[in-house]
């Protein structure tokens, strides 16, 4: 089973997102923001990221890891281009903007691993 | 408000009137002019009455309130008249100024804003997460459903003897007891979600009347400025200086203003959102009350039939295997909306920033008022009222 990392500072969309991705038939490790996403990405096949977040944001965390190992979707309220940009030139794969639909999600992580 | 030179040219002809008072003698006389907004006494104008007759004191007034009229002030010259006092007399001199220093109130902080908004978002929080939960156990229970079904279906292909049925009958009841403890569960947090939600109506009317006291700060700020500029013109040139900062103060006023706008539009929107929010909450439980009913139902059947016709009770566990598909479904279109209210949660936790950022702001004005703050309520302003968009809800960019 493929294991997926949630990156978000707030329980509740953690809560959802893990929801829906087991309803998916994927693994899921939690983390709460960027520096304990650092502790936690091991064996991730991909990580769903929030961009407002303490201690270490989802910019500087995508900046400080990039693409490797494992693929990193932007998941935020934010649309500023500046933040876009951003995150795609430290490597980010996507940006999805939230609320988004369950199975809008599962088919970015399908997509992306399979 | 422009800047505007009435008032300083309505001042400065109290300020030379100020100036003759003090060769007027004996004669000179006081007038007061006391502002009063909303039945609330905000500060006076003491016009120091010389060289004119009352009537010309009465048409000064009244051409004060017209101009505050123009500026948005309620200037009621609610009480003038001679100065009681030994040199009453049928003299009267001329002018305004003295102003009396006005307090900016202190029920900001006491009202404690943000504590209120970060309480709400709590609460906010806190119902998105019990209700996550509550679809969390409609997900396991129909997964657990459909693979109670499914054994039952094997036992019922492989024989049809008497254990093989004794073993679906206990699989079915242990499935029926399960729903029926489901069913009450949901029945139990409808009841305390209808009880959190109305605590956040209560929340909420108590962040619109919040709204209402930065609108009393910005209106005081706007007072300020009226004033100072009324002292700029006293002290004549030297008093440039001043009536710079009344301009600034004026700025300020009128960013704090902005400002609250925009916290009463977002405190404006979570109450809209809230009873909406509540109807979602109390479909969905009613939904899935409903829902794990007829499984239920369902079940039974099957267990009624078990003795039967064996093609009966294919069927219904058919019928109930998709019906448990439709209920992990239904659950997944919930997670949409509790998206939803999260980003209320999020709206407050923006107000509360901007409220905590009001607030210090307002404990400025008094102190002093320079570019730098400006500038910070002028971004304040720009940042809620939402000048940086937002993308569509749920689009996808892959890059």
């Amino acid at each position: 089973m493929k294991k997926i990392l949630i990156i978000d500072d707030s329980p509740s969309i953690r809560q959802q997102l893990s929801l829906c991705l087991t309803g998916g038939g994927y693994e899921v490790v939690e983390a709460q923001d960027g520096l304990d996403a650092m502790d936690k990405r091991a064996g991730c096949a991909l990580a769903l990221c929030d961009v407002n977040m303490p201690r270490m944001n989802g910019i500087e965390f995508v900046e400080k890891v990039g693409s490797q190992p494992m693929p990193i979707v932007m998941l935020t309220t934010e649309g500023k281009p500046e933040l876009i940009d951003r995150a795609k030139k430290a490597g980010a794969k996507g940006w999805m903007v939230k609320p988004f639909k369950p199975e809008q999600l599962l088919s970015v992580v399908k997509k992306l691993v399979g | 408000m422009a800047t505007d030179t009435r008032w300083i040219a309505l001042a400065q002809r109290a300020g030379r009137a100020v100036r003759a008072l003090d060769d007027a003698g004996p004669g000179s006389k006081s007038l007061s002019v006391v502002f009063q907004i909303a039945g609330v006494v905000q500060g006076a104008v003491h016009a120091h009455v010389s060289s004119a007759t009352p009537d010309q004191a009465r048409q000064f007034a009244q051409a004060l309130e017209a101009e505050a009229k123009k500026d948005g002030f309620l200037l009621r010259p609610i009480w003038f008249a001679p100065t009681q006092g030994p040199h009453q007399g049928d003299r009267l001199g001329g002018v305004v100024l003295s102003l009396e220093k006005l307090e900016l109130p202190q029920e900001l902080q006491r009202l404690h804003i943000n504590q209120t908004i970060v309480e709400a978002q709590k609460l906010s929080e806190s119902s998105v997460l019990a209700i996550g939960d509550e679809m969390r156990r409609v997900y396991e229970l129909a997964r657990n459903q459909v693979d109670g079904l499914k054994k039952v279906a094997a036992q019922f292909s492989e024989n049809g003897d008497g254990q093989a049925h004794a073993n679906i009958a206990t699989t079915i009841e242990q499935l029926s007891a399960q729903m029926r403890a489901f069913g009450q569960q949901i029945l139990e947090r409808t009841q305390r979600q209808a009880r959190d939600i109305e605590q956040a109506r209560v929340w909420t009317n108590d962040i619109v009347k919040l709204g209402q006291a930065i609108a009393d700060i910005a209106s005081n700020a706007r007072i300020l400025t009226f004033n100072a500029r009324l002292e700029s013109a006293r002290i004549g040139e030297a008093g440039r200086g001043f009536a710079v900062i009344a301009g600034s103060i004026q700025e300020l006023a009128t960013s704090v203003r902005q400002t609250n706008n925009a916290v009463s539009q977002l405190a404006e929107n979570l109450a809209a959102a809230l009873p909406r929010l509540g109807v979602d909450a109390q479909e969905t439980s009613r939904d899935a009350r409903e829902s794990v009913g007829q499984l239920e139902q369902q079940l039974l059947d099957v267990q009624t039939r078990l003795a039967g016709v064996r093609n009966d009770s294919w069927e219904a566990l058919s019928d109930s295997s998709s019906m448990a598909q439709e209920l992990q479904s239904r659950a997944n279109t919930v997670i949409h909306h509790l998206q939803f209210q999260d980003r209320t949660s999020q709206m407050l936790a923006e107000a509360a920033q901007q409220a905590a950022a009001v607030v210090s702001i307002a404990g400025l004005v008094e102190q002093q008022v320079d570019e730098q703050v400006i500038r910070q309520v002028g971004e304040l302003g720009r940042k809620i009222s939402g000048e940086e968009g937002l993308k569509a809800a749920g689009s996808v960019e892959l890059f």
